[in-house]
């Protein structure tokens, strides 16, 4: 009680909950296709499922609704995964070679159709930018293709005009 | 049966759906470097939830209130992926202020290529 109000504190505890689930759902998205690729997915969908499924027998309402949060937030991670995936491909995400073999053989088979002579300069060999295609690049300001500095503080973006 | 969990965790995967909406939308209206406003305003719903009536409107404001401030961290990556086109840019957009400034902390992952810090999303 406070200034005679009952305080809820269920909505600051959810609130805490969803805030940590979603982040530590990106995070989860991230590290398991990057090792794993997409083949946990349904693994992934299933444990959600048990996890909401779960919630309907408890008796505690406020463990309930953790439970349904997790559950569902996991299942959409199993859809995630697939879009991370489509993420790689388009060389937005980081390429594990090792796990993700039909990326690495796309992302080989482009550059080798590219016939750039000087790739130091017109190609970013991480993310496969060129002077006409700009992608997400995992190699920052190493990559000669984006022109990092446009974003440094004393210069205006291009963002708009380009 | 206890219908709480279903509820709220279909409630919530609502709230973070138009989550992805707003987001894009207000990066294209207003600008990302308005995200500590609306961090406070995710704050602001979360205090609120503490003197909601009944748990399940306490509930239904903390979970929208976590998935405003998760929309507002969300920002400064958003204004990441209109600067590499992924997203339209608004007309006006190179005259604004921006959140991302240098090459230091360009990219949300760090600048080294491979996964990055495990806690970076």
């Amino acid at each position: 009680m406070l200034f005679g109000l009952q305080i809820q504190v269920a909505g600051l505890l959810l609130a805490g909950v969803t805030f940590l689930t979603v982040w530590w759902g990106h995070v989860l998205v991230r590290i398991v296709h990057y090792y794993m690729g997409t083949r946990p997915a349904p693994a992934l969908f299933l444990a959600g499922l048990l996890s909401l499924l779960a919630t309907t027998q408890t008796a505690n309402d406020l463990l309930a609704a953790i439970g349904g949060i997790v559950g569902l937030t996991l299942m959409w991670d199993a859809f995630e995964l697939h879009r991370q995936e489509k993420r790689v491909r388009q060389g937005h995400a980081p390429l594990n070679p090792r796990v993700h073999h039909q990326a690495a053989g796309i992302a080989a088979a482009t550059l080798a159709q590219s016939d750039d002579s000087d790739d130091g300069e017109n190609l970013c060999l991480s993310c496969g930018s060129d002077a006409g295609n700009r992608f997400l690049c995992r190699r920052g300001p190493y990559c000669k293709v984006k022109q990092w500095e446009h974003y440094s503080a004393g210069s205006p973006v291009d963002a708009g005009s380009a | 049966m206890n219908w709480t969990g279903l509820v709220l965790g279909l409630f919530s995967m609502l709230a973070i759906g138009l989550g992805f909406v707003w987001v894009i939308r207000f990066e294209y209206l207003v600008g990302a470097y308005r995200w500590k406003w609306v961090l406070a305003a995710g704050a602001l719903v979360c205090a609120l939830s503490l003197f909601a009536p009944n748990f399940l409107i306490s509930t239904l404001l903390g979970i929208t209130g976590g998935s405003i401030m998760w929309g507002a961290v969300e920002l400064p990556h958003q204004e990441e992926r209109v600067d590499h086109g992924l997203f339209r840019a608004h007309p006006a957009r190179a005259g604004r202020r921006r959140v991302n400034h240098g090459t230091e902390n360009a990219h949300s992952h760090g600048s080294k290529p491979g996964l990055g810090k495990w806690w970076s999303f």
